[in-house]
């Protein structure tokens, strides 16, 4: 696809649970190659607008248009499958297992195996699974885990399962990547790490990326665009200096009165 | 507290090298393979003779058939079900029909007559394995039936709930359909076909099928949704299908399973399995390690020599009294050796060697009169 043009597009996403209305009426292009950031105070619905686009959620109105397709209410395989590939906010890796295992998830949807391929020692499913275990190493490589291949996933040191999170991602070969809180909990030397690691990720694989992210050293210093939405409302996009000046934006953060003074 | 016969694989890699290791490995297994074949030969021949221990070690590979089908589901998958026993039944009493003789046929369903196409055919013993083949299918058929709205929407306990409801809705439907079943009174005289060729030799290739599933992309994803379904459906799984597929492999299982524990007593009547069968299942995967392969085998036949060899309290103290004791065993497992004999781990000749040398090693240290502290160094 070419670069700017409208890859992802949500129309008037609603949310609403019982009476609480989460998110209501989020609007929002984005364009192939774009690094867009999420921001908002803690319940603001950022979460759920992800839930809502990798099918957790069916929104309650409004749709979701990726690369030209409605995909609103598709189940979340089927959306993973058309490469909306996300990480969640509390790391979901397969814990007992390793982070290759982890990788090689990601692959099962494309394996050209049938079962009685694979229970049978006869269709070659032998050189398949070698050839997913290559591909799957080269990117732990490529994502700087190639010696933590073999590791349990649960053992490994926060930021690293984080990584191994994002690896399995990228696995599913992807051209969105939905990345939720990937700085949480970590340290500023992870934080920093992590922000050089999304930008070369994004040149590498070519990715579009919609990041939400609490730690706004991160946001501010790689997202060019950034979005604030309180209590599921849309309330200032712009770029992080317009966003810093914003005064709906330091209101919703810091409350009324300081806005006053 | 730990399981004994598994290894990491990095120390395992340190032993031998690559090739080498592989095929001495293979070799070993055709060994043994080799090895079970005579023994089956000769212990079929000679059955008469040790009629009991034939008796438990064909016991022991129905339950193992039954459990490594069991194992997958719960245990490698994570998703509990209750219902072995209702596909055991099935296969049960889809074997009664398709191997008793004739004369029998018209002897037995004295209330109503047996329905066609069952009334006018029978299975020579060289059919037998199409009888146990079309037990596995009709479990599989019944499978998909209960598999497919009780996994697209329940898990947890509301998935054991339902499957254990489709048992006790099968043991009604059995004793309420006599011109199938022949009701409460059952079906006697089913040819004794079953001997260790057949249940081991099934035992064999069900466990083989399970271990490549296991091993395979497929049980990779199995695992990933036992894990963590959420992160499994993100990255593109489906996870109603895979969980479909783990619970059909299992019904298979038990449906052979019980097409030949029903060809070994002779006998099919509707209490023949309960719930009781599932308890007995679950005791036996959770004992051998849940997700096991070889785990369920290995308790499959520990449980049939125990529940054999505790026959006498039935007789000599309380009947049922034996239920008491495996419910204790049960609650021991579970406080002490949660992850059982192999934990999620299988048997391989590595572990095997590596757990020998751990013997001999601590035997020669005690026996040679060091301290207790140099048995842990290496020679």
């Amino acid at each position: 696809m070419e670069r700017d043009q409208v890859i992802l597009k949500l129309e008037n996403l609603t949310m609403q649970f019982g009476g609480l209305v989460a998110v209501k009426d989020f609007l929002m292009d984005i364009r192939a190659g774009e690094l867009v950031g999420l921001i908002g105070p803690n319940g603001a619905g950022k979460t759920t607008i992800f839930n809502m686009i990798t099918g957790h959620y069916k929104p309650t109105a409004g749709r979701v248009i990726f690369d030209g397709r409605d995909i609103t209410g598709l189940p979340p395989h089927q959306i993973a499958r058309l490469g909306i590939a996300r990480t969640f906010q509390n790391i979901r890796l397969c814990k007992e297992m390793t982070a290759l295992e982890n990788v090689l998830i990601s692959f099962h949807p494309r394996l050209r195996s049938s079962l009685f391929g694979a229970l049978l020692p006869v269709f070659g499913y032998g050189r398949e699974e070698r050839e997913m275990r290559e591909k799957a190493l080269g990117l732990l490589e490529a994502v700087g885990l190639a010696k933590w291949a073999d590791f349990r996933a649960g053992g490994l040191p926060y930021g690293l399962q984080r990584r191994v999170e994002i690896a399995r991602a990228l696995a599913t070969t992807p051209r969105v990547l939905l990345l939720d809180e990937p700085a949480a909990g970590m340290n500023p030397q992870e934080a920093r790490d992590l922000m050089g690691f999304t930008l070369t990720i994004r040149e590498t694989f070519g990715l579009t990326i919609f990041l939400i992210e609490h730690v706004m050293q991160v946001v501010m210093g790689i997202c060019p665009r950034i979005r604030v939405i309180d209590f599921g409302i849309s309330i200032a996009e712009g770029t992080p200096e317009e966003i810093r000046s914003n005064s709906k934006v330091i209101e919703a953060y810091l409350g009324e009165e300081a806005r006053r003074v | 507290m730990f399981p004994i016969f598994t290894l990491p694989r990095s120390e395992a890699d340190t032993r031998m090298s690559g090739n080498l290791r592989v095929w001495c490995n293979r070799g070993l297994t055709a060994l043994v393979l080799a090895g079970l074949a005579t023994f089956i030969f000769f212990g079929d021949r000679h059955k008469d003779e040790f009629s009991l221990i034939w008796r438990i070690l064909n016991l022991g590979a129905i339950y193992a058939i039954a459990a490594v089908g069991y194992t997958v589901i719960n245990g490698m998958t994570g998703q509990f079900s209750l219902g072995p026993h209702g596909f055991m039944l099935i296969g049960g009493y889809l074997a009664t029909l398709l191997i008793l003789p004739l004369a029998k046929k018209r002897f037995v369903w004295i209330l109503e007559p047996l329905i066609e196409p069952f009334a006018s055919f029978t299975l020579p013993y060289s059919g037998f394995i199409l009888a146990l083949l079309g037990s596995g299918v009709v479990a599989v058929l019944a499978g998909l039936i209960v598999g497919i709205p009780a996994l697209r929407g329940l898990r947890g306990d509301y998935l054991a709930i339902a499957t254990f409801g489709f048992g006790e809705i099968l043991f009604m439907l059995v004793v309420n359909l006599p011109s199938l079943t022949n009701g409460a009174m059952g079906v006697t005289g089913v040819p004794t076909y079953t001997n260790l060729a057949w249940s081991w030799g099934f035992l064999i290739a069900l466990a083989y099928a399970a271990m490549r599933l296991k091993n395979s992309s497929y049980g990779r994803a199995l695992r990933a949704i036992r894990e963590d379904e959420l992160a499994a459906e993100s990255m593109g799984i489906n996870v109603f299908r895979l969980k479909l597929l783990a619970f059909l492999f299992s019904a298979f299982c038990a449906g052979v399973s019980g097409g030949l524990m029903v060809a070994l007593i002779g006998i099919a009547y509707p209490g023949l399995f309960s719930f009781f069968t599932t308890f007995y299942l679950l005791l036996i995967v959770v004992l051998g390690g849940l997700g096991s392969i070889s785990g369920a085998i290995v308790g499959g036949f520990i449980f049939a020599a125990v529940f054999e060899a505790l026959r006498f309290i039935d007789t000599a103290v309380v009947p049922g009294m034996r239920m008491v004791v495996f419910a204790i065993i049960l609650i021991l497992v579970m406080l002490f050796f949660r992850r059982g004999l192999f934990g999620q781990g299988e048997f391989s000749w590595d572990g095997l060697i590596a757990a020998v040398q751990r013997g001999l090693g601590r035997l020669s240290g005690a026996g040679g009169g060091h301290g207790a502290g140099s048995s842990h160094l290496k020679a």
